[in-house]
């Protein structure tokens, strides 16, 4: 509860928005600042390696959240 | 256990060329290369990756290898030498989507990396090869890592909305801790491996005709920590030329573990095919370090980074280049870890990015 409750009024927003939009009015939708789950680096914005130094923010790579070395 | 990477990135290898075969996969093709550096005075870190895909009736097939390089100025605070630290690690992945009809998707995937994970192990490797690297019982690291995954995933015919799951095991061999073991006398690797089990949720929906939003739940379960679990919300708007993204993130793992972040980016499409962006992004963390006693854990984080960049893009083929200035301030370590002062002191880093993709 305490995880959800900082975007709690996110989330309520969210809820209630649940209705569907027609395909015709997608278009904008198609660009890349609206794909979230885009990757490489022609469809997205943040150099990936960061996550290397901001290891709260995901990692490139197998280890889970930090340090391989520094458990 | 030791993991065997090397049939992985065999795999690769020879799924790239393949999948560029036209008569293999008739369908829809991709390739997509990435060069990404991350770099400050005495660190720096590149990726490049090369990744093609290729679809064969309700079956699209994706594989990439990449290679990371880490130079390093190794200085030791108390004792040592200095040295200049040069490592490789290649990484590959392959995956297997499933279609069924434009609702369902399933699909599963295989990675694997050989050599170190990211920057921080190399250097404290070398700290721990200096201070007992003469010991006959001293080993060398050699990580590396494998994963598998699987997801599934449902989009509202509309194309309005769309959920998806997945669901994923890592298992990595990383380059140990090493300390005096008491009763022996002689020096002691830790734990040399690492186990991680997550689960993850995405939500995606379309508010109207020019705002969408996405919330993402996950969890990671790795040997020896406790559950970690992060959260994050992003909403994308365009209007006439301009878009903007808004995202905001957060995660935790018991004991002491909270990190948070923030980020804007303002896109200008200021010609058919031409794109350009700015973006801003903070980030906070209390710290991977522990109250007392020996570590080599980080120490709490205050990071900021400006970026932009170009795109251009026919719709078939894209190229982009970007910039980033990110200045990283740690707080100072106890007394018991300076041995890492150098590895954390704060630090501004310049990441910079190119990419070129093509469909066809």
């Amino acid at each position: 509860v305490n995880l959800l409750s900082p975007l709690a009024p996110l989330l309520v927003l969210l809820a209630a928005s649940c209705q569907p939009v027609g395909i015709a009015d997608q278009a904008l939708l198609s660009a890349p600042i609206h794909d979230f789950g885009a990757r490489g680096v022609t469809r997205t914005y943040e150099c990936g390696l960061g996550g290397q130094i901001e290891t709260g923010r995901g990692s490139s790579t197998n280890v889970s959240g930090g340090c391989s070395a520094c458990h | 256990m030791k993991t065997p990477p090397f049939p992985i990135l065999c795999l690769c290898g020879l799924a790239l060329p393949a999948i560029a075969a036209e008569p293999w996969f008739p369908g829809p093709k991709e390739i997509d290369l990435s060069f990404e550096s991350l770099g400050s005075g005495d660190i720096d870190v590149r990726n490049f990756t090369a990744l093609a895909s290729g679809t064969r009736d309700e079956w699209t097939t994706e594989a990439s290898l990449g290679v990371t390089t880490y130079r390093e100025n190794y200085e030791p605070v108390l004792f040592g030498e200095n040295r200049t630290l040069a490592e490789e690690t290649i990484l590959a992945d392959v995956s297997l989507t499933r279609r069924w009809g434009r609702e369902w998707a399933g699909t599963i995937g295989l990675g694997a990396y050989e050599g170190f994970a990211e920057y921080r192990s190399v250097w404290i490797a070398e700290y721990h090869r200096q201070l007992f690297g003469s010991f006959p019982s001293y080993q060398a690291p050699d990580p590396g890592g494998l994963s598998v995954r699987a997801s599934s995933s449902w989009a509202d015919p509309s194309g309005s909305r769309a959920l998806s799951l997945e669901w994923f095991y890592a298992h990595d061999r990383i380059a140990p801790g090493w300390s005096f073991d008491g009763a022996s006398g002689k020096p002691r690797a830790d734990n040399d491996s690492l186990d991680t089990l997550g689960v993850s949720l995405s939500g995606e929906q379309a508010i109207n005709g020019w705002l969408n939003t996405r919330l993402h739940l996950d969890a990671r379960d790795t040997t020896g920590r406790d559950l970690r679990l992060g959260i994050e919300n992003a909403w994308a708007a365009t209007r006439g030329d301009f878009s903007l993204r808004l995202a905001a993130g957060y995660s935790r793992e018991d004991p002491s573990f909270d990190s948070s972040h923030a980020s804007a980016i303002l896109e200008w499409r200021f010609m058919p095919q031409w794109s350009a962006h700015i973006g801003y992004r903070a980030y906070r963390d209390t710290g991977e370090i522990q109250s007392s006693g020996f570590n080599a854990l980080a120490p709490p984080l205050h990071s900021d980074e400006i970026f932009g960049g170009i795109l251009w893009n026919t719709g078939s083929t894209a190229a982009s280049i970007g910039i980033g200035f990110l200045t990283a301030d740690h707080d100072p370590l106890s007394e018991d870890n300076e041995f890492f002062g150098k590895l954390y002191q704060d630090r501004d880093w310049l990441t910079l990015r190119l990419g070129f993709s093509r469909r066809f």
